[in-house]
């Protein structure tokens, strides 16, 4: 299979934009209306992370902007600020993408949670400069917590998703990268 | 060749780049309209969610279908203790339920003798909820009423026994309700029988404060909150539940709405006696226009 092909990488891109409308729809359910202690974590960001240092062609601006605008639309979120975090923050993991893959992963593990926490800081300015009702910065910390612990799951999800032989390649990448 | 080709890409990534600030741009603009008319904002909002939401309905009933049996599952787990605790709770019971005949029959008594008359006017309409917020900060959810039901903003959302929440934003087919529990919530109350006022605050958990109490003394944990109908929002004397005090000394309100089963909402047809059309307006009776008043001292 054409991995390269320009069929093959709409059909990725596509598969990406399906998967995100799962999870917002997965918040959505109105399984439990009582106010809950911790928030489930932003999920559609943390595969969004994973998958542009692997997979950046996966992952254009259109489909950057479409996932997450939609996200704020469905969610009651502040329309557009997810969107226009995620479009900056994406930009700058592309350009950097190359880096933070020579990383082990426990110093990738700390590179997003470092990036998490400027996200959030950045929503929080954002939200403070348009004079809006801020969430309680210790709840939003919490939420940061709650998004480092699920990253890996992130990450799982995304080799299962778009590369069924992810674990076996890393191996091979560490052990060459332990050999030079 | 390779030179045309060169410039190709050079103008294809300028492009891109071109794009990528106006996605930008427009995101910022979306983000002030959403802050600075905020009721325009969320009309589009619910304009989106009406067209997503509802038509997922079947693809969400399998889904709700399953939470709900494992809800049901572990609720079995419980059923033991449940049943020793809701013996006692029997005893308990009846020793009431002579106390409340005994309070029917004087009821009715002091109600003959007042000739009072229970408001006819509240009818309501019943819908169920589709989808929550998804979020913690914001506690409301969506309900399959709309404009076609002749919904209007502010209408209050109750369940069987007390008050939810109040209508927010209102759709063709769909509409949002932000219930009690969210921190934007301020609601004005009387706590019977001493029939003081106060102002019911959510603070995304289940227990709302109770704030800006006259009296505080005569308030004793137990007493029934009711709505007031103070600015004239919502209608009087709906049931939202009972005073506790919390470690603190904070007076905090137990709601009677079971929010861990809320599934169908009841909404109150209640037109306000000040219709919400400005939303940057005080709500409240209408004021007459201060330039009138000045033109008639300037006349006089």
């Amino acid at each position: 299979m054409d991995r390269t092909a320009k069929w093959f990488i709409g059909l990725q891109q596509i598969k990406f934009i399906v998967v995100s409308l799962l999870v917002i729809y997965v918040y959505l359910l109105p399984v439990n209306l009582v106010p809950m202690q911790f928030q489930p974590p932003n999920f559609v960001l943390l595969l969004a992370i994973a998958l542009i240092t692997r997979y950046p062609q996966y992952l254009p601006i259109w489909v950057i902007f479409t996932v997450f605008l939609l996200y704020d639309f469905l969610l009651y979120q502040p329309l557009g600020l997810n969107a226009f975090l995620a479009l900056i923050g994406m930009a700058y993991l592309r350009s950097n993408r190359i880096g933070i893959r020579q990383m082990n992963f426990l110093s990738e593990w700390a590179f997003i949670t470092l990036f998490l926490f400027l996200y959030t800081c950045l929503r929080e300015v954002v939200l403070f400069l348009i004079l809006s009702e801020n969430t309680p910065f210790f709840g939003a910390l919490m939420d940061l917590v709650v998004s480092t612990i699920y990253y890996p799951v992130a990450l799982v999800c995304i080799a299962l998703l778009f590369e069924p032989r992810f674990m076996e390649r890393e191996k091979i990448r560490r052990f060459r990268l332990g050999q030079g | 060749m390779s030179g045309t080709q060169q410039n190709e890409t050079r103008y294809t990534r300028l492009v891109a780049r071109l794009g990528f600030g106006m996605l930008l741009i427009f995101c910022l603009a979306l983000v002030l309209l959403w802050r600075i008319d905020n009721p325009r904002a969320e009309r589009i909002r619910i304009a989106v969610v009406d067209r997503f939401v509802p038509s997922m309905e079947w693809a969400m009933a399998p889904v709700n279908r399953a939470t709900q049996m494992l809800l049901d599952f572990r609720s079995y787990e419980r059923l033991y203790d449940q049943n020793r605790e809701l013996r006692q709770e029997l005893q308990r019971m009846k020793a009431w339920r002579e106390a409340a005949i005994q309070l029917e029959q004087e009821n009715a008594r002091l109600l003959d003798l007042n000739k009072v008359k229970l408001s006819p006017k509240l009818s309501s309409v019943s819908g169920r909820i589709l989808a929550d917020s998804g979020s913690r900060f914001r506690q409301t959810a969506l309900i399959n009423l709309g404009r076609q039901d002749g919904l209007q903003e502010g209408w209050a959302a109750m369940d069987g026994l007390g008050l939810v929440g109040r209508i927010v934003a209102v759709g063709a087919r769909s509409s949002r309700v932000i219930f009690v529990t969210d921190s934007t919530s301020q609601i004005p109350v009387k706590i019977m029988p001493s029939n003081r006022r106060a102002i019911l605050s959510g603070t995304n958990t289940l227990r709302p404060q109770i704030n800006f109490i006259e009296n505080a003394e005569q308030i004793k944990p137990g007493d029934r909150i009711e709505t007031s109908g103070d600015g004239g929002v919502f209608p009087p004397d709906l049931l939202v539940g009972q005073v506790a005090i919390a470690s603190a000394g904070q007076y905090q309100a137990i709601l009677a709405a079971d929010f861990e089963r809320l599934e169908l909402i009841r909404v109150i047809r209640f037109s306000p006696q000040a219709p919400i059309q400005d939303p940057d307006r005080l709500i409240g009776p209408l004021l007459s226009d201060p330039s009138d008043s000045f033109v008639e001292i300037g006349d006089g």
